[in-house]
């Protein structure tokens, strides 16, 4: 069982499920700041949840470019909570 | 699904009608996979998965009906095919399955797709970047640029005074600009390009071919326009006799055409042939080499010499005796008596006033024919036919 993303994380997800964008739009629109940002992407990419191009260091993460990876769609669907998968 | 029950259509209405709605679900997975990305449309990889994802379904449809799985003139495995490939990929469809391990390709086509997505966002970053060290340079270029840009910063920043220090800070005019571009880009992520362009940061090129998707547009517009002219190429082309002809031959020469299309191929010639009888040979001449090919069933056989005994008539009937000659030399037996049967009964109706030598008339070609026995029945009617021919010629 993985443990669940924080709040941070998860609103990041959610503007990155949304489109892919820049570092510093992520923190705008998921109002965090540079080294929680950075933090947390460290957890959704080692979740394989989102897919980072450039520097994770808080102060060139802003210019790296974040995207949702196409084989993880429905797994980041899934932990935004927005499909539930049943057995 | 071949023996599916189904409106049976012209293959080319088929074909039609699974390119027509192969675009519209390719454009719905292109949306699907690609949509996060922004200008997904200027990079040649969402045209090359767009294109893939048009064609696989024709080909798909084309290989099933080549391995008998489906009839390309049916309409509902068309719609099938073109609607549910993937799922005949993977799984399979009631009626519809990949013949052998053909659909353990589709493994390796999402992770092309996959690569290509990648790739994209890759090439975004690239490009973001592009339009930042062009738009620095540019400014850290020209001191009354950077003073304008200091002015823009300010209006926007949270804190002055730390903008202030950093500048401090900075040795070169070339790290201001990077401290102030940052700080423009933090303060407003989504609208930083349009800020800068009408400060007059930004020429009106580079925001309208990084910000505004100027690239995606203008690589858009090319590939429809190619898309377009081929379109129209292949349309001014489909009235020449030769399109129909490639078709039809095509056709006819199909092993496992239904009985409709074997019927409306028959119908094309018959038209042909009887429209204009004086150019039967010069058309025939291009179906009957194929009854030398050994492996041709009896059934293509049959269709193409039905044909040329439908259509046969004194004045062309030289002609058409001198294209078969030749295939009589054919490895298949059964093909060989047919076309033996054919030339006697062309003969006969044409030429009943020099009527053929008995051993000649009577041949019946088996597959126990050596070569040279073949050869011997080949010059005797090589023989018989310039008499012929030229007799033919003077009845004109």
């Amino acid at each position: 069982m993985e443990a669940p993303l924080s709040d941070d994380a998860l609103r990041i997800l959610l503007a990155i499920r949304e489109r892919a964008m820049d570092g510093y739009t992520v923190m705008k629109r998921a109002n965090v700041d540079s080294s929680k940002l950075a933090k947390e992407l460290l957890e959704l990419q080692s979740r394989g949840a989102v897919s980072i191009k450039g520097d994770l260091s808080p102060d060139r993460v802003g210019e790296s470019y974040l995207s949702v990876p196409v084989s993880s769609i429905s797994y980041v669907d899934y932990l935004l909570g927005r499909v539930r998968f049943s057995t | 699904m071949a023996g599916f029950t189904s409106p049976d259509v012209p293959a080319y209405i088929s074909y039609l009608i699974v390119i027509a709605f192969a675009v519209v679900v390719a454009l719905a997975r292109v949306s699907r996979l690609l949509g996060a990305y922004e200008d997904r449309w200027a990079f040649t990889g969402t045209w090359l998965v767009f294109f893939a994802y048009v064609f696989i379904p024709v080909l798909l449809f084309w290989f099933l009906d080549y391995t008998d799985a489906v009839h390309d003139t049916s309409i509902f495995a068309a719609l099938v095919i073109a609607i549910g490939y993937q799922q005949v990929f993977v799984n399979g469809v009631q009626g519809v399955t990949m013949p052998g391990q053909a659909g353990s390709l589709w493994r390796p086509f999402e992770t092309w797709v996959r690569q290509v997505a990648d790739r994209i966002a890759t090439l975004n970053k690239s490009y973001l970047d592009r339009f930042d060290e062009q738009v620095r340079t540019l400014i850290a270029a020209k001191p009354e640029l950077l003073t304008h840009l200091q002015q823009v910063v300010n209006e926007r920043a949270r804190d002055e005074a730390a903008v202030a220090a950093s500048l401090a800070a900075a040795k070169t005019d070339r790290q201001k600009v990077d401290i102030l571009w940052r700080q423009l880009r933090a303060s407003e992520p989504e609208q930083y390009g349009l800020i800068a362009k009408r400060a007059g940061l930004v020429t009106k090129w580079l925001y309208f071919r990084w910000q505004q998707k100027g690239q995606g547009k203008l690589i858009t517009a090319a590939v429809m326009l190619v898309v377009l002219s081929l379109g129209l190429y292949g349309w001014s082309r489909l009235d020449e006799p030769g399109v129909w002809r490639a078709f039809y031959k095509w056709r006819l020469f199909k092993a496992n055409a239904t009985d409709r299309d074997r019927f409306r191929t028959r119908s094309y010639y018959l038209d042909l042939l009887r429209q204009d009888p004086a150019a039967g040979p010069g058309t025939l001449a291009s179906l009957t080499p194929e009854l030398a090919y050994a492996a041709l069933t009896t059934r293509q056989a049959d269709d193409l010499l039905r044909l040329v005994i439908d259509c046969h008539s004194v004045s062309t009937d030289a002609a058409t005796l001198t294209l078969l000659v030749d295939t009589l030399r054919t490895a298949n037996s059964d093909v060989r008596a047919r076309v033996q049967a054919t030339m006697v009964h062309l003969a006969s109706a044409s030429f009943a006033d020099r009527p053929l030598d008995d051993v000649l008339k009577n041949w019946a070609p088996s597959k126990d024919d050596s070569a040279a026995a073949i050869d011997l029945r080949v010059a005797a009617w090589r023989k018989w036919l310039p008499a012929m021919t030229a007799s033919s010629g003077s009845n004109h």
